[in-house]
């Protein structure tokens, strides 16, 4: 050992940093390679923290982290760490360090190993694997939301579908979505305290301008008037709008609010945006589906419930019937003097004067009764839980507002209504809808047969 | 103006178990709940705790995300901001049913009491800020102590530290991908964190601004500084001092940023001092 200077030599000019520190992190001694890569003399390093030759973040590190772990541990491996020169340069290292009890107090050895280039190994490593973790994740949350959005049948469900999955991709505290009903953006799903949203807010515009708009922190909220309360209401300080589109046209907005400070952009936004796309087109699928729904269950003219309706309204008003052993009614309208509207002044006046009649029943009947559109000049009413006296109110209002002027019907084409009431009370059995429509169509019979503008009533 | 969404506080047992909670101590003394800072878990108590449990009801926990709490509850967009741990916190003491108590805070935990207080006040009776800072980054007017890129650079050296050997190589040099809790095993048994969780938690710890909660502080508070702590500077003590209407600020002798290990019983001597 002699030629090679003995342990003190090895000590001072290994291929690594050695040095011993105080247990706050005093330096004691140094050797020459830790000197050498400091810039530094030994003796200017002697005295210092351990911290001080580290970078800022190699100080948070070590003081989070590094310490705690070694005054609790005894020891520490491996962590890395950066040295920052005299000259400001930097050195990538791990060290690894164990406190023992000597003779003046316990003492910290510690030992630094050049890791710069394994580190730029792992840095490289690690930025693939992210990119990676990043791809897979967005092809996973949109193939995710893709499954939950086709499983929707109704607009609320969707909403509530798409809330949660921007939530979650775009890791939000809190998320809403809106859609537009006229004019108005109504909140449908999430953020309960956030209430509809406000024509000068940031989701009106993103709907106004079909555009993301993000606000980044709440000194960025000023711009909105009353931003920074709503987003206090669900304690956030930064939020993202994107609007649901649907071939162009915005249907609503999904937007995420985010805890503190936040800038959306690139794959985060783009992520959202590809959500609501996903689910514009869902909204759309839904919202065709509703509608023809309804045009196979309303008549096109008048609005009303057609006769396929008509047929499940009556039958599902007998069976509460049965329930509740209510009274219930069917009212049968058929129109005095239309047949001479529609012969002489043409199908035009005719349809028109439908339509009149049709706005006049649905504001006289009384909420929760049915009108319905029979065929031709013939309407149809589900009084549900009226008795005799209640359902003769009903057919009289109706005869009243027969007699009021048409728009577009000259004088001389008087229009009336011949009614035909079928009353079923609980006492009488059951009853089907076919025998009840039966029975409000012979009644409506007698009261044209008996000279019109008036009400016959059949128990059935 | 809309109010303020409800805090969802979990049942009882579940925020219990949730955040890993322990209770030591003196069932009859007076309550003192000990939040640990960044980096590591409730051991980073263990020598200062055995100062209090004499006198002292103490209560012990983990931050979703750390030690031994439920990871899987550790939702992202959730934990996005402090709110949902100062949530947890008052969710342990409704659940403990605690009054009066002491928070003993640190590090990142200070501000989670300071909105924790702020949320309960009937349950909380005094607060200990150990190293408090309510914004790590300079601002106009005001110095944390930090530039954005310190922090960027934080993240970079947790990734090597718990992303780069442990976690990415070590199930590739074992064979294993597929089993990383293999990987996971080379780290440190102290203060066991989560990789993912840990970066996580270091952007909402470093990237967080208080500073306007502070002064809805009602709370009797002390504010705990030491002498040459580089994560939370002198001026930053007495910054959280000053916006805290009618705080204490004691400065220890102790450097560093963990007086709680380096001098426990400073730090417990000035604590005392404060509460009587």
């Amino acid at each position: 050992m002699a030629e090679s200077g003995g342990f003190d030599r090895l000590a001072q000019s290994a291929p690594c940093g050695l040095l011993a520190t105080t247990v706050n992190g005093t330096v004691l001694l140094v050797n020459e390679t830790l000197a050498l890569w400091m810039g530094l003399a030994q003796d200017d390093l002697v005295g210092r923290p351990f911290e001080e030759l580290l970078t800022t973040a190699g100080r948070l590190f070590y003081q989070t982290r590094y310490l705690p772990v070694l005054r609790l541990q005894g020891e520490v491996r491996e962590a890395a760490l950066t040295l920052r020169g005299a000259d400001g340069s930097e050195r990538s290292v791990l060290a690894s360090s164990v406190q023992r009890t000597g003779p003046h107090g316990d003492v910290v050895f510690v030992a630094l190993f050049d890791a710069t280039g394994r580190s730029n190994y792992e840095r490289e490593l690690l930025a693939a694997r992210r990119e990676a973790d990043r791809s897979e994740r967005r092809v996973r949350v949109l193939l995710e939301a893709s499954a939950s959005f086709d499983g929707c049948e109704t607009e609320g469900a969707l909403a509530s579908a798409l809330a949660e999955a921007a939530r979650t991709a775009a890791e939000a505290t809190t998320s809403a979505v809106f859609v537009l009903d006229g004019a108005v953006l109504r909140r449908v799903a999430g953020g309960m305290a956030l209430g509809d949203a406000p024509d000068d807010g940031p989701e009106a515009q993103a709907a106004r301008m079909s555009a993301a708009v993000t606000v980044e922190h709440l000194p960025d909220a000023a711009r909105f008037p009353g931003l920074t309360e709503r987003l206090a209401a669900v304690r956030a300080e930064a939020m993202s709008a994107v609007p649901i589109l649907a071939e162009g046209e915005p249907l609503g907005v999904v937007a995420c609010y985010f805890g503190r400070a936040r800038r959306v952009e690139g794959d985060a936004g783009e992520l959202q945006a590809a959500l609501a796309r996903q689910a514009g087109q869902v909204l759309r699928r839904i919202r065709l589906q509703e509608r023809l729904r309804h045009s196979s269950l309303h008549d096109p003219l008048t609005e009303l419930p057609n006769r396929a309706h008509l047929q499940s309204r009556l039958t599902e008003a007998i069976e509460s019937s049965v329930l509740t052993h209510r009274p219930l009614a069917l009212l049968f309208v058929d129109l005095d003097g239309f047949k001479a509207i529609n012969d002489r002044l043409g199908h035009v006046v005719g349809d028109t004067v439908l339509a009149q009649i049709a706005e006049r029943l649905r504001r006289l009947v009384r909420r929760g009764d049915t009108v319905a559109r029979f065929g031709g000049d013939e309407f149809a009413i589900v009084c549900a839980e009226a008795d005799a006296a209640a359902a003769v109110r009903v057919a009289d209002r109706v005869r009243e507002a027969m007699r009021e002027p048409l728009r577009g019907v000259p004088a001389g084409y008087p229009v009336t209504a011949s009614i035909g009431v079928a009353l079923h009370e609980p006492q009488d059995g059951t009853v089907s809808a076919e025998a009840l429509v039966l029975a409000a169509d012979g009644a409506m019979y007698r009261s044209k047969s008996e000279g019109r503008d008036r009400n016959s009533v059949v128990r059935a | 103006m809309a109010l303020p969404t409800p805090v969802e506080h979990a049942t009882a047992p579940d925020v219990l178990r949730r955040t890993n909670v322990r209770v030591l101590g003196n069932p009859e003394g007076r309550p003192m709940v000990f939040a640990h800072g960044f980096g590591c878990s409730q051991e980073m108590w263990r020598l200062l705790t055995p100062e209090f449990e004499r006198d002292h009801l103490v209560v012990l926990f983990d931050l979703v995300g750390a030690g031994g709490s439920d990871l899987s509850a550790y939702d992202r967009g959730r934990y996005d901001s402090l709110h949902a741990h100062a949530d947890d916190l008052v969710g342990i003491l409704t659940a403990l049913d605690l009054s009066d108590a002491v928070l003993v805070a640190h590090s990142v935990s200070t501000m989670i009491a300071v909105l924790a207080a702020v949320q309960a006040p009937e349950r909380v009776g005094a607060l200990v800020l150990v190293g408090p800072s309510p914004r790590y980054i300079n601002d106009e007017g005001y110095v944390g102590g930090f530039e954005r890129a310190d922090i960027d650079a934080l993240l970079e050296t947790l990734d090597a530290n718990y992303l780069g050997w442990s976690s990415v190589m070590a199930p590739v040099v074992m064979g294993n991908p597929d089993r990383p809790e293999l990987g996971q095993e080379l780290t440190d048994s102290f203060c066991r964190v989560d990789p993912a969780i840990a970066a996580h938690f270091a952007r909402v710890t470093f990237l967080s601004d208080n500073r306007k909660d502070l002064a809805a502080v009602r709370t009797p508070t002390l504010v705990v500084q030491c002498s040459d702590d580089v994560i939370a500077p002198h001026e930053v003590g007495v910054f959280v001092h000053e916006s805290i209407p009618g705080s204490e600020l004691v400065v220890l002798a102790a450097t560093g940023h963990v007086p709680h290990l380096s001098a426990p019983e400073e730090l417990a001597a000035a604590m005392r001092h404060y509460l009587g």
